[in-house]
């Protein structure tokens, strides 16, 4: 259901950029998005959710594109920064909490690809 | 058929966060403070809400916005105590999104109110994703769904301003370790406040209200 609802989302941003292109496209070949991997995406799912949102809509048949970012960060306490692996917020330089995220945050349509 | 790349990074958020913001700024208005409590289902969120009710309701004018997937039970228990109550139903959906909290707090005399208490839709995963326009996300946890539950679901944590743990009067009959699960939690998020309630009995709730209180200043 979550990546129902974030395809949902999707499916919205993409109909405002869809309908803003001069001229108008005779079709979508591909959309990417930008995820990241706070979001705990399962990625079939998410691909599933498109294959059914877009399903005799003018975007049936796109391909959705998945660019995955990881998890990134920085310790408050000793300035470690880097890739974060579970567990989540926990520094492993330092194992104290207050890790301050840089990445994996995202969920950004970044481009279409449009049939001209 | 040729095809052309448009580049665009748009928030996929941004719809609902732009409705968060008019709530933010609706609730400014008014004075009005919002809570967003988020669990799983059965952790107890409606329970504590019956609990809290009593001794809130003494010193705050309070409404509770009920989010489910179906039924309208939520609202009923939270009527009996004559407080204000709209039941929002997510339709199959896994969380409440910004918009419809918005509208649904249209519907209440907010100059009435001095704090609105959202229970989100059961779940630990999507509602801590999206912004209501809340002022603080609270975690409620139950002792019966395990003490590594903040390890698994650690956004939820890192997002919220306080934790309840919730159902302690079953501690003496179940293996949670109630100081390992407190020592998860304050590995994700060490600033906030962790507190251990009975809302059946009322235990802890005093601690509780007094936070609440406090919150708005």
């Amino acid at each position: 259901m979550h990546e129902f609802s974030i395809c949902t989302l999707l499916i919205k941003a993409l109909d405002q950029e869809y309908d803003a292109i001069q001229p108008p496209p005779t079709g979508l070949k591909s959309v990417s998005v930008m995820v990241g991997e706070l979001h705990q995406i399962v990625p079939d799912y998410l691909l599933g959710a498109f294959t059914a949102l877009t399903a005799d809509t003018r975007y049936e048949g796109a391909e959705l594109k998945l660019e995955f970012t990881a998890i990134t960060g920085s310790c408050s306490t000793c300035e470690w920064q880097g890739t974060i692996q579970p567990p989540l917020f926990v520094c492993p330089s330092c194992d104290k909490a207050g890790i301050d995220l840089i990445t994996g945050k995202e969920l950004f349509l970044q481009s279409l690809e449009v049939k001209t | 058929m040729t095809t052309k790349e448009i580049k665009v990074y748009r928030d996929l958020m941004g719809a609902n966060e732009e409705w968060a913001g008019k709530t933010r700024t609706l609730l400014a208005d008014k004075g009005v403070y919002m809570l967003n409590l988020i669990g799983s289902p059965g952790a107890g969120k409606t329970a504590l809400l019956e609990g809290l009710g009593a001794q809130l309701g003494e010193k705050v004018r309070f409404a509770v916005l009920e989010g489910d997937v179906e039924t309208t039970n939520d609202a009923v228990r939270i009527q009996k105590l004559g407080v204000p109550v709209s039941q929002l139903l997510s339709g199959g959906s896994c969380h409440l999104e910004a918009k419809m909290v918005h509208h649904a707090l249209l519907d209440l005399d907010l100059d009435q109110l001095d704090m609105i208490v959202v229970e989100n839709v059961g779940n630990m995963v999507c509602p801590a994703e999206f912004d209501i326009g809340e002022h603080v996300k609270i975690a409620v946890l139950s002792v019966a769904e395990g003490d590594d539950k903040p390890q698994k679901y650690p956004l939820l944590f890192h997002e919220s301003n306080a934790a309840i743990l919730t159902k302690v009067d079953l501690l003496p009959y179940i293996p949670f370790d109630i100081e390992a699960c407190k020592g998860h939690i304050k590995k994700i998020n060490a600033q906030i406040p962790i507190f251990e309630v009975c809302a059946l009995k009322g235990d802890g709730l005093t601690d509780l209200v007094a936070w609440l209180h406090g919150l708005q200043g």
